[in-house]
């Protein structure tokens, strides 16, 4: 009885649960980096890190079209499974070290077994219940270039200054907010007050860097589409607008606008469209209590392809990741040179 | 115990569909933006256009500025109001829903309106469909409603008239028997209920008069908080005599008394929570039950109130809070069943489970401030602050903040007029920026001396009115706003004819400069505020409903509606985004079948209809924007300043040809039994074409930049400066849109490039913007519009549109560096500026006699389909005439 009709009641009974999801993009700022390297980097995709695939699908397809021909879909993904894993074994036997391949750590798992005969059904073939036993790990590249705290300026040191005052200061020390994110992670686990300082720090540092374009960037990233709402655009004018705050006051109207009370409308607009309740902590009966948590992510899967392709075409190096001599005519001549 | 075995519900989703116009909820904690966003979604889905929310006053208070910042919109459209109480909270939580049709729907229980309340925590709930006032369960129904009828006296202004609408469109309920205190209300055949609230009688005092004479075998007890002593705990164990309690603990949530200071009833005995339920059980126990077994009967109480002596009072000691539960009886063990509690899990030693229990006290202290703020309703430029009268003003001042907390402006309320009869102070104010809500403080340093109180707006809750003609209106709204339907349906509700119509004129309509002095006189022009309104009603009964019912044109409404879809729109096309990217990361390696899923997706999204039915909906979009365009040449004719109303149906007018232009629909064709998708407004690229898009583009914004050559309003102060301002740029960009969608699809028919042009230049000649020729405002209003447009590939849509408007403010700027005068003869089909006519050009040139005479043509003057033109039908010659060649 899923509505009460003609009269009907029902009592007493318990209310029943939405089911909380791991839901991703918390803070709703995801849509800005999708919208931004949609339009940087497009036509990439974090599906194929290769560009050798574009090549191996188109092959494989006139392959199939040669010699196999079955007007089956379920056939046709039969064969370009079992050809993926099929390359996967090859790339894992023959390179160890390329990542980005499609079914690698399977097939890494298991080359052992195999040492005589490979059954390619056996790892590409959809179980009957629709699961995969083929999954590729996310692997995302990301560099860890971890410099030096800029100690010389702290939280408690700036305790009477406002914000601007703040960021000012830490502009002179040429504090690098992009070298400690991967710091920031770690440090907060065990001292968070230390982690706040830095990621402060990181934020004081981008709004000077980034004042004086912020309406240069505004109307660029709305022509080409990647403004959103709740962008990092908006945050650096937020920025500007609460700059002459004391930080104190500036860090609790931070937290208040741009954590709680965003994350309590991104949750409530998901469980609004798409029936999901992604709260990451509730608020209720004057307290904030944790669901999960949720630790910073690199939102630009693009980028690791962008590097692995411009490595396969040879435009930069592998090891370095610095630009080779038909890199950089690339770049001097242009994308036609 | 097996958690299936449960019976378990969304309560809000129990209510049935199309049954109800209003509802009143009540609160202790309160969720802005989960109400926003999931409860309105319900209510919208039940028609409910009414809405009321009565909110623990405290509670309000501590909200207002900490976690409202995006919950603007959520107090639009519903009247939130804070209830205060003496001593202790405003706690109850019930619902009430009432329909015109004698239907009724009663929710009560343990749940806040918090995304805890309605799917996070553990809540006990009842719910009540009323079939008519002879439902046996009415009276409970009607006793809810007296309940909460009493909180009336406690509001103001437009909240408390929502709660008077009531009243008067669901006149069944004061039908229904009235029932005595303590009167078992039969619900059905084996089960009797009762409401209890705190009134001269607190809820424990209720219950052990039910319980009086029975035999008590058996207690069982779920409550989140106890008094510091366990009192009426305490009590109960007295109560009960010989049987046991059984008490239903959940470790480390519940706020049970300091063991310390209290001595365990012997008969108490503990359970853990988790070993009752086993499963899914570790959300938190926010549910209240006392559960009383006698020897043939059992008793259930569930609803708002904890087993404490501040809830429901015990043996010495009144309750001090507002609370309403509910006490089933019935002659069978059936209650307890569903709440599968048979099993009550091991009992648990004391320390065990009492160790590390952190008591939680949810409660915000009552603030102390000397002044009340009731309420605060806010007409156009105008506050209406409901409070008593202060004897001593001067210095006084009250803030108005945004849902930030952001300062918007002070109002000296030494200088505002006190109304005795409406039991206001009436202040003008002028700021900028959304205001949420405002407090009291006793000079521009000093500190705050009242509540904080929300601003309604006075003028869009008077349109929530239950009246059936606003509510058709609301509910097709409703409807557009949710997805289920598109803007066709809207076209019922706007009739442009209306506004040259002044027998059918409403508040806000068009009036021309003559009419305006006229009804002047007779004072029946006026545009009142609700409660003069009110007043007035004997003297201007043959205004009749409409003006009654609603505030303001419909138009302005759907101009309201318009624009939240475009807000959503583009809220769509992020989380698209976002959810294909999101896609692709949870299944790296599942690439079949994505092309053909997609393309099958894009088919599914478009909407099937017969051929008849898609005959019949072009015919009315075409009879529509035709009786638009009649419309307009009957104010070019009348000269009229165009009024707000202008604007704004300029704007929805320009926002349906945007949204219909190429919309895809699936038609079935017969011939080859197959669908085909056709577009309910297309274009082949010809002006004079009947149906075509160009063809209404062209005359539409042809008329409209005519009319806005004429003498135009600001508005009246400030506050209508800006709204007018708004009007005319969403007006302005909706036109340049619309224009630049014609203009980026090449086309070789007849002259589009020069009529693009002519249209171009004149409206932006004519539309008395001073911001328009920023590229950063183009680009921002074009980006949002980009998102309704029927185009595969809106980012290329949008860089064309932004060229096509870069050009053309161009040309505009150039014009305007551009002097001199030039009389004389020139060859038709140049393109010249007049100050009679504005940009045209020559259409046709001819001599008579001696005189050489020229002809001028540009869209907004009739189109003459055989000359291919948009001529104006005066002969002017060519040597007389100023003209300026372009």
């Amino acid at each position: 009885m899923a509505i009460l009709r003609n009269g009907q009641w029902k009592a007493p009974f318990w209310g029943a649960e939405k089911s909380f999801i791991t839901g991703q993009d918390m803070l709703g700022m995801q849509n800005t980096s999708i919208a931004t390297y949609g339009v940087l980097v497009p036509g990439l995709t974090n599906l194929t890190k290769r560009i050798r695939y574009y090549g191996f699908y188109t092959w494989i397809l006139e392959h199939y079209a040669k010699r196999v021909g079955t007007v089956s879909v379920s056939e046709f993904q039969k064969f370009i499974r079992r050809a993926e894993l099929l390359l996967a074994y090859m790339m894992t036997d023959q390179f160890p070290d390329t990542k980005g391949v499609v079914g690698k750590k399977f097939a890494g798992s298991t080359l052992g077994e195999y040492l005589l005969e490979i059954d390619l059904a056996k790892g590409a073939d959809r179980l009957e219940n629709g699961a995969l036993y083929m999954q590729e790990a996310l692997e995302i590249l990301q560099e860890e270039i971890v410099g030096e705290l800029q100690d010389s300026v702290s939280l408690e040191d700036v305790g009477t200054k406002t914000f601007q005052e703040l960021a000012v200061a830490v502009h002179a020390t040429g504090y690098e907010p992009f070298e400690e994110i991967s710091t920031i992670k770690e440090e907060g686990k065990e001292y968070p007050e230390k982690a706040a300082a830095k990621a402060l720090m990181g934020l004081a540092r981008m709004h000077i860097h980034i004042d004086e374009s912020i309406k240069e960037l505004t109307e660029y990233s709305r022509l080409y589409r990647m403004d959103r709402e709740g962008d990092c655009l908006s945050f650096f004018v937020w920025m500007k607008k609460h700059q002459y705050l004391p930080v104190g006051e500036f860090l609790k109207k931070l937290l208040l606008h741009k954590i709680i009370n965003r994350h309590l409308e991104v949750a409530m607009r998901k469980m609004s469209n798409r029936n999901e309740n992604t709260l990451k902590f509730i608020f209720e009966d004057n307290q904030l209590k944790p669901v999960s948590t949720f630790p910073p992510v690199f939102t630009t899967p693009r980028i690791p392809s962008l590097h692995y392709f411009l490595e396969d075409t040879g435009f930069i190096k592998q090891d370095s990741r610095k630009l080779t001599p038909d890199g950089t005519t690339v770049i001097e001549g242009g994308i036609d040179g | 115990m097996d958690k299936s075995k449960r019976i378990e519900d969304h309560v809000l989703s129990l209510l049935p569909s199309s049954q109800f116009h209003s509802c009143v909820l009540t609160t202790f904690s309160f969720d802005f933006n989960f109400f926003y966003h999931d409860v309105r979604s319900q209510l919208n889905r039940a028609d409910i256009i009414n809405t009321n929310v009565l909110v623990d006053d405290a509670m309000l208070h501590h909200y207002l500025g900490s976690v409202t910042g995006y919950a603007h919109d959520s107090v639009r459209r519903f009247a939130i109001t804070g209830i205060p109480s003496n001593g202790g909270v405003f706690h109850p939580k019930i619902g009430l829903f009432f329909g015109d049709k004698e239907k009724g729907f009663m929710i009560i229980g343990s749940g806040n309106l918090t995304a805890c309340g309605h799917g996070r925590n553990q809540e006990l709930w009842g719910a009540f469909h009323i079939d008519g006032y002879e439902d046996t369960k009415a009276p409970l129904f009607k006793s809810a409603w007296e309940y909460l009828r009493g909180f009336k006296n406690q509001m103001s202004g437009i909240s408390k008239h929502k709660i008077e609408w009531i009243e008067q469109h669901a006149g069944w309920v004061s039908k229904i028997p009235d029932t005595s205190a303590a009167q078992w209300i039969p619900i059905d055949n084996e089960t009797e209920a009762q409401l209890l609230i705190n009134s001269s009688v607190g809820i424990w005092e209720s219950l052990t008069t039910a319980l009086e004479g029975e035999s008590i075998t058996e207690a069982t007890v779920i409550s989140p908080f106890f008094d510091a002593r366990g009192t009426t705990l305490s009590d109960l164990c007295t109560l009960v005599g010989d049987a046991e309690v059984h008490l239903i603990v959940q470790k480390d949530t519940c706020a049970f008394p300091d063991l310390k200071s209290i001595s365990i009833p012997p008969n108490l005995v503990f359970h853990d929570w988790a070993t009752v339920f086993t499963e899914g059980m570790e959300r938190y126990v926010h549910a209240k039950l006392l559960h009383i077994k006698t020897q043939n009967k059992e008793y259930c109480l569930i609803g708002s109130s904890n087993l404490t002596s501040a809830g429901m009072g015990s043996d010495d000691k009144s309750p001090v809070n507002e609370e309403a539960s509910i006490l089933l009886r019935s002659r069978k063990d059936i209650l307890k069943s569903h709440l599968s509690i048979k099993d009550r899990g091991r009992v648990i030693l004391l320390p065990e489970l009492f160790s590390e229990v952190k008591p939680i006290d949810g409660r915000f202290s009552q603030t102390k401030t000397t002044l009340r703020v009731r309420s605060i309703d806010r007409y156009s430029s105008t506050l209406h602050i409901y409070m008593d009268m202060i004897p001593e003003a001067t210095g006084l001042i009250l803030r108005l903040f945004d849902g930030w907390e952001e300062n918007l402006g002070d109002v000296p309320i030494g200088e505002a007029e006190y109304s005795k009869q409406f039991g206001c102070y009436k202040a003008s104010f002028t700021v900028d920026g959304d205001i949420f809500f405002a407090q009291l403080f006793n000079s521009d340093e000093g500190d705050p001396v009242s509540n904080k109180a929300i601003v309604h707006d006075a003028k869009a809750l008077l349109n929530t009115n239950p009246d059936p003609e606003n509510k058709k209106l609301e509910k097709a709204i409703a409807q557009i706003e949710t997805g289920q339907t598109d803007l066709l349906s809207l076209l019922r509700y706007i009739n442009p004819e209306d506004i040259v119509d002044a027998k059918k004129k409403q508040v806000g309509g068009y009036r021309s400069n003559d009419e305006k002095e006229e009804k002047s006189d007779d004072g029946s022009g006026m545009v009142l505020d609700y409660d003069a309104f009110t007043q007035q009603q004997d003297k201007s009964a043959d205004i009749g409903l409409g003006l009654y019912s609603r505030e303001g044109h419909s138009i302005d409404r759907i101009l309201e509606l318009v624009k939240l879809l475009l807000k959503k729109a583009a809220e769509q096309a992020a989380d698209d985004q976002s959810e294909d990217e999101e896609a692709e990361k949870d299944n790296v390696e599942d690439t079949e079948g994505r092309e053909d899923e997609e393309v099958e997706a894009n088919i599914k999204d478009i909407p099937a209809q017969k051929p008849s039915a898609f005959k019949s909906n072009q015919q009315k979009l075409c009879k529509f924007f035709n009786k638009y365009i009649k419309t307009q040449a009957a104010l070019i004719k009348k000269k009229v300043v165009p009024s707000k109303l202008d604007h704004s149906l300029f704007a929805v007018v320009l926002h349906l040809l945007i949204d219909f232009y190429k919309k895809p629909v699936l038609v079935l064709n017969r011939e080859i039994e197959k669908m085909r998708k056709e577009h309910l407004l297309g274009s082949e690229g010809d002006f004079f074409g009947k149906k075509d898009y160009r063809r209404f583009l062209a005359e539409i914004i042809g008329q409209h930049s005519i009319i806005l050559t004429n003498v135009q309003e600001d508005g009246i102060n400030q506050y209508e400066c800006n709204i007018l301002k708004n009007i005319k740029e969403s007006a302005y960009w909706n036109a340049i849109c619309a224009i630049a969608l014609a203009a980026i699809e090449p086309e070789d028919k007849k002259k589009p490039r020069t009529w693009i042009w002519e249209m171009f230049m004149n409206l932006r000649d004519n539309c008395g913007l001073n911001d328009c020729a920023v590229k950063a405002n183009a680009v921002k209003h074009l980006s949002t519009l980009v998102n309704i447009v029927n185009m595969d590939d809106k980012d290329t849509c949008l860089v064309k549109m932004v060229d096509f408007w870069e050009e053309h403010e161009r040309l505009y700027q150039q014009f305007q560096q551009t002097s001199g005068v030039q009389k004389g003869i020139h060859e038709v089909g140049v393109h010249v500026y007049s100050k009679a006519l504005g940009f045209c050009h020559i259409s046709a040139s001819t001599i008579s006699g001696s005189k050489h005479k020229i002809e001028l043509a540009r869209p907004g003057y009739p189109p003459d389909t055989e000359a291919e033109e948009f001529p104006r039908r005066t002969k002017y010659i060519a040597e007389m005439i100023d003209l300026t060649v372009l």
